[in-house]
């Protein structure tokens, strides 16, 4: 059971259910580049990731960054997100199997709720490193 | 563009294109909200012709390609399927470490806030990774 305040709101430390991702192929990369518009070569040309090191194509960052959305509003759709913020610390290579975890670290009805994001795949080091504020839907984000 | 200089592109209009926000959230595990874009959707934007050729011009310059370190999305309020907005957007050239800054700000046709985004790409040199 989530323990939560007096305000509704999750506790500081409480961890979000992970969400696993992929692994993705060349042709979900190649979707994804077509979709966003992103045409950078590094994650589709198999010759230019080996040209810097890299086993294979690193899958788009910012399709990795995006899923984080769909974790949270599963978590508490009483919540909306109102910010979502990621550095790309290591690739995470087409192929690999995700996760997306997340914990809660400050909780507070003035400021929203402050999760810190990690997505891992296969390299010891996360991914990406993110953090997300998200508020009560009665005062958060117009939508 | 030149070190520390700042390349202004805009004011420009925009809309949400549903049918590619629809495979733009299918394609990052966001299924599911029918009249609101999933919050990386303006990344479609960001990689409008214009802003596009900025960033290449840049890499080939820097006899680099572009390397995404961190990005930022922050609102004010959901962008809607049916609404026109405004965005306005700044790319300015970073010379330690290299890299490219690009801010964008999407207002409301009346100048109302809804989100502010910001793109770091790093400028990787052509064989080799950023230590």
């Amino acid at each position: 059971m989530r323990e939560q305040g007096a305000t509704g709101l999750p506790a500081v430390g409480e961890r979000l259910p992970e969400m696993a991702i992929g692994p993705f192929d060349a042709d979900a990369l190649a979707r994804y580049a077509k979709v966003s518009g992103d045409d950078n070569p590094i994650h589709l040309d198999d010759a230019l990731a080996a040209s810097v090191g890299l086993a294979a194509p690193p899958v788009q960052g910012m399709k990795l960054l995006a899923a984080f959305e769909s974790m949270l509003r599963s978590w508490r759709k009483d919540l909306i997100v109102t910010r979502l913020s990621g550095t790309f610390v290591q690739p995470a290579l087409r192929g690999e199997k995700v996760t997306l975890s997340g914990r809660v670290m400050r909780s507070s009805t003035q400021d929203g709720v402050l999760v810190r994001l990690h997505a891992h795949a296969a390299a010891r080091a996360p991914a990406i490193i993110a953090e997300a504020t998200l508020r009560p839907l009665s005062n958060g984000i117009r939508t | 563009m030149q070190a520390d200089s700042k390349l202004l592109l805009g004011p420009t209009r925009v809309r949400v294109d549903a049918e590619r926000a629809a495979e733009f959230a299918r394609e990052t595990n966001n299924v599911g909200n029918s009249n609101i874009a999933p919050m990386a959707y303006p990344a479609v934007w960001l990689s409008a012709p214009q802003v596009h050729a900025a960033i290449a011009g840049a890499c080939a310059r820097a006899a680099s390609f572009p390397l995404h370190e961190s990005q930022s999305f922050a609102y004010d309020q959901a962008v809607r399927f049916d609404a026109d907005y405004v965005l306005d957007i700044a790319i300015s050239r970073e010379e330690s470490p290299p890299r490219l800054r690009i801010e964008a700000l999407l207002t409301t046709v009346d100048g109302a806030p809804v989100g502010r985004f910001e793109s770091l790409l790093r400028l990787v040199p052509h064989g080799g990774m950023p230590s």
